[in-house]
């Protein structure tokens, strides 16, 4: 006899929202994405594109390493979509005595848990690697097969995917309203009521007040802006991503030419105008590291700076898992951290969706680890 | 000169808004910086006209409505403001912080009341051929006219409205052999235009000089009414122009210089940065900050005057400069303001034969977007009609949306030659209301600076 | 072609790809392009050659090379004696 399948509402048309909804709609499930603005509106359609292994949190570097696979066989989920992402390589140098000692050292204890991703390069490998690069270094990490995408492809490449694969998209639908109903929610939106078994709150910095909506206790979720700045475009001479360890930097050269600089300078950010602002100046010490690495980049033109508005969690990690009440799931929270781990958050959330265990722990991200007891 | 770091007012852009609102704050003993980005004061309008002056009988082309720009440069020279050129602002933060460029440095100053006076630019217009070599604005044509006293002999000049006009009369008076002019503004007025024409009765002078104006240019070249069905031709630079008579004939007319205007809009990228709302003009078809009737916007202590705030004209222009200016000396110095009435009242009449050239001069829907496919609409990231009508079919619900999708508005230029024509093609997509589309959301810099520039920018101002 | 019809009172030299020309002091470089004969001086990302469109700074299609490097428009870019500037459209990496 066949099962009834449960109607599952994704909220959130990010990058969580958009690979949950793809992968649940892969395998079969009855799923509706809603979006109170368009797919990829905020941080997960205006950030720095960064998709990295490299500097993850020790309890976040499965997570990331199951995503990257996902990463590296993106054709076989969101086709020609796949042209945004660009692998190459990720380095964050050392700039100092200090940052030396700091990335000597994470190296040494993640290879003692087992992970060999990051690998310790002397400075004269990366300059080999870096051939532009305008400065001496104390050394660096490295990790090859990291890179970047243009964001918003990539998360609409995972939404058309999963409306190829019969998911339904509501875009210009906020929620409302959020209640229990005999076996499961209901969900007031401007457009119109929906009814669902199961909910996902994919709500990015939006996600606190939507888990309040639902009755859940109130998450310590921050909102935020980082500032972003991208330059005309100039002849081509990075080929990876670069950081800098201990300091605030990430440095890419997109495929026109066009530098994008970022690394997590915040301005406040107003969730109800849906914008954050643009403080220039606060950018004034990435732009000088910038120069100092590349000096090429010094006469570079910044065209735009923006910010995206991105939910922070006071101790920097997700939100990921069932909620307190059931048929309510979580995936929010990433604090500018999350682009690189949405294939597998979406992959993990789909699981606990169809009641299967997710092949990577999630624990550490328990939603429970704020409530008081 | 030393430059404070904080002024009671300071008024971006040296046209006639700007240079009528210094001169009115001076005369309060308002602390006033004003920052234009050329090498002297006069904005477009007026431009280089101190230079000019010293060989104004080979200038004298130019016509008396550009000379009696004179007084206002003049006026300005004697007042007390401190004025920086060459300055090229890029950000004003609602706390009234005015981020600037000048000989490679970025700096900033603090500002009681800020005034954009930013003024207009010509309205981007897609026709198929424009991004050629050899093709330029009416507006360019007239610069080089002003700036260097230089002008294309067999130029084709191409579309309508009172600066198209008076540019083809200024290259007549200047000697230059004008190729053809190719008018694409309706050849019979409608009852409409009849109605508006007579509000613009008050400034029978300007009446008369356009008809004079078109009289000339009908007598003196190969003048073409009604032209439809427009075409720049050239492969790597312009060779010509095709278009369509009134009798429905094509016809070709080679030149290697093209000029082409389709009147004037507000330059909205600075106001737009800075947050202020906007509203859509439903009859100059563009965007222009919302403000009340002194100038202010919905931000406090930022004021729009002159073309900035909706075209009127350079007389409209300096009138706004000065109620605006006069308004912040009223809040500044708590002195009552009595002659506002009266300079609403001048103001008006200034502006009151807008509406019939705005009607009159409507750009044509063909010229708003592009009949052909291949034409280039987003110049920067050289995108066809065709490349964005692929983006808008995937469904968006606005500029910024399909940006994203396609690159439209990513580059240099930051929406400047595309935003509206964008916004058009999205409505005739979408339907609803044009204004209901919106607009590209533009953020600073709203003019480039190096990455070296900004790694050197630190705040001045202590009270940060 | 572009004439000029008033006499240059106070000219400087600039260099346009290292060939000389006469400027008049503080006046756009474009206007000197332009003067020159310069119409086509950078490479869209279409591979077409642009030129000054609009002479006002908001059109971005009038883009020179500068001596220490930078892209800069040319109509914001005023004469000096022995300022240096470079097309774009005659340089090995043309799309900029």
């Amino acid at each position: 006899m066949p099962v009834d399948k449960d109607k599952i509402i994704v909220i959130g048309g990010g990058i969580q929202g958009c690979t949950t909804a793809y992968f649940l709609a892969r395998r079969g499930q009855d799923v509706t994405l809603l979006e109170k603005d368009h797919i990829a509106r905020h941080a997960s359609g205006v950030n720095a594109g960064g998709v990295r292994r490299l500097g993850r949190d020790p309890v976040e570097i499965p997570l990331s390493l199951a995503s990257m696979d996902i990463w590296h066989s993106l054709q076989d989920h969101i086709g020609d979509h796949v042209d945004a992402f660009h692998r190459s390589f990720y380095i964050k140098v050392a700039l100092d005595e200090g940052g030396q000692a700091f990335g000597v050292d994470r190296i040494d204890t993640l290879q003692k848990v087992g992970f060999q991703h990051e690998i310790w390069l002397e400075d004269s490998e990366i300059q080999n690697r870096l051939p532009h690069l305008s400065c001496p270094t104390y050394g660096g990490i490295l990790v090859e097969g990291d890179g970047w995408a243009l964001p918003w492809r990539i998360v609409q490449g995972f939404a058309s995917a999963a409306v190829k694969n019969g998911c339904r998209l509501v875009e210009g639908c906020r929620v409302m309203g959020l209640e229990r109903s005999r076996g499961g929610w209901q969900v007031n939106t401007t457009k119109g009521l929906f009814e669902a078994e199961q909910v996902v709150n994919c709500a990015g910095a939006w996600a606190a007040d939507l888990a309040a909506l639902a009755g859940e206790a109130m998450f310590p979720l921050s909102p935020y802006a980082p500032m972003l700045a991208v330059t005309d475009r100039r002849p081509a001479i990075l080929p990876a991503v670069v950081g800098v360890l201990g300091q605030t930097l990430s440095l890419k050269q997109l495929h026109t030419g066009q530098f994008i600089i970022g690394g997590g300078v915040k301005t406040p950010a107003n969730l109800d105008a849906r914008h954050g602002g643009v403080d220039i100046p606060a950018l004034a010490a990435s732009m000088s590291l910038a120069t100092t690495l590349f000096v090429d980049i010094t006469i570079a033109r910044v065209i735009r700076c923006w910010s995206g508005i991105e939910g922070y969690m006071p101790d920097n990690l997700p939100v990921i898992g069932r909620g307190s009440q059931p048929g309510l799931l979580h995936g929010f929270g990433f604090s500018a951290h999350g682009f690189q781990l949405g294939p597998a958050v979406g992959e993990a959330l789909a699981d606990l969706v169809m009641g299967q265990q997710p092949r990577i722990s999630l624990a550490p991200f328990s939603p429970n680890r704020f409530t008081v007891a | 000169m030393s430059v404070r770091s904080d002024y009671d007012l300071v008024i971006i852009g040296a046209g006639p808004a700007g240079l009528a609102a210094a001169i009115e704050a001076s005369r309060h003993d308002l602390s006033t910086l004003v920052l234009d980005d050329q090498p002297a004061p006069g904005g477009q309008i007026y431009r280089n006209i101190t230079q000019n002056r010293g060989q104004r009988h080979t200038s004298a082309f130019l016509g008396n409505d550009y000379w009696s720009g004179s007084r206002l440069v003049d006026g300005f020279a004697h007042v007390s403001a401190n004025v920086l050129t060459e300055s090229r602002v890029w950000q004003i933060t609602n706390d009234r912080q005015v981020f600037f460029s000048r000989q490679g440095k970025a700096q900033n100053v603090q500002a009681r009341a800020v005034l954009v006076a930013t003024g207009a630019m010509e309205r981007p217009i897609p026709v198929a051929g424009w991004t050629l070599p050899g093709v330029m604005s009416v507006g360019a044509a007239q610069t080089m006219l002003k700036t260097s006293g230089s002008g294309a002999d067999g130029a084709v000049f191409l579309g309508s409205g009172p600066l198209f006009y008076l540019t083809v009369w200024q290259y007549l008076q200047a000697g230059f052999d004008v190729k053809a002019v190719v008018d694409t503004a309706p050849t019979r007025m409608r009852p409409e235009h009849y109605l508006l024409a007579i509000a613009a009765l008050l400034q029978p002078i300007l009446l008369l000089k356009g008809l004079r104006w078109r009289a000339a240019i009908r007598r003196k070249t190969d003048y073409h009414a009604g032209a439809t069905s427009v075409v720049i031709a050239g492969e790597d630079s312009a060779t010509g122009v095709t278009f369509q008579d009134t009798a429905k004939r094509m016809k070709y007319i080679p030149a290697k210089h093209v000029f082409i205007h389709q009147g004037v809009v507000p330059n909205v990228n600075l106001t737009m940065a800075t947050d202020l709302r906007h509203q859509w003009h439903p009859r100059q078809l563009c965007w222009v900050p919302q403000t009340d009737m002194f100038g202010e916007s919905s931000v406090d202590g930022i004021f729009v005057a002159g073309d900035s705030m909706g075209i009127a004209g350079a007389a409209a222009a300096a009138l706004s400069g000065k109620l605006a200016a006069r308004r912040i000396v009223a809040n500044v110095k708590r002195r009552p303001f009595f002659m506002a009435p009266v300079w609403h009242a001048l103001k008006w009449r200034h502006a009151a034969i807008r509406p019939f050239l705005d009607s009159l001069f409507k750009p044509p829907d063909d010229w708003r977007v592009p009949e052909e496919d291949h034409a280039i609409v987003c110049r920067c990231e050289a995108l066809t009609k065709a490349d964005v009508n692929a983006a808008i079919a995937l469904g968006v619900s606005g500029p910024n949306q399909l940006k994203s999708y396609c690159r439209a508005g990513m580059g240099r230029c930051q929406g400047r030659m595309c935003a509206l024509t964008i916004q058009k093609m999205i409505h005739n997509h979408n339907g609803g209301s044009e204004e209901s589309i919106g607009y590209l959301k533009i953020r600073p810099p709203i003019r480039p600076l190096t990455v070296g520039e900004l790694a050197a920018l630190t705040y001045k101002n202590a009270s940060r | 072609m572009f004439r000029r019809i008033k006499s240059q009172d106070d000219t400087v030299t600039i260099y346009i790809d290292d060939k000389p020309f006469l400027a008049t002091a503080g006046e756009p470089v474009a206007n000197v392009l332009l003067n020159e004969g310069f119409s086509s001086v950078h490479t869209a990302p279409n591979g077409k050659p642009r030129g000054p469109y609009c002479m006002m700074g908001v059109c971005f299609d009038c883009m020179i090379t500068l001596q220490d490097g930078r892209i800069e428009q040319a109509c914001q870019t005023y004469a000096e004696d022995g300022i240096r500037l470079y097309l774009p459209v005659n340089s090995a990496d043309r799309a900029v």
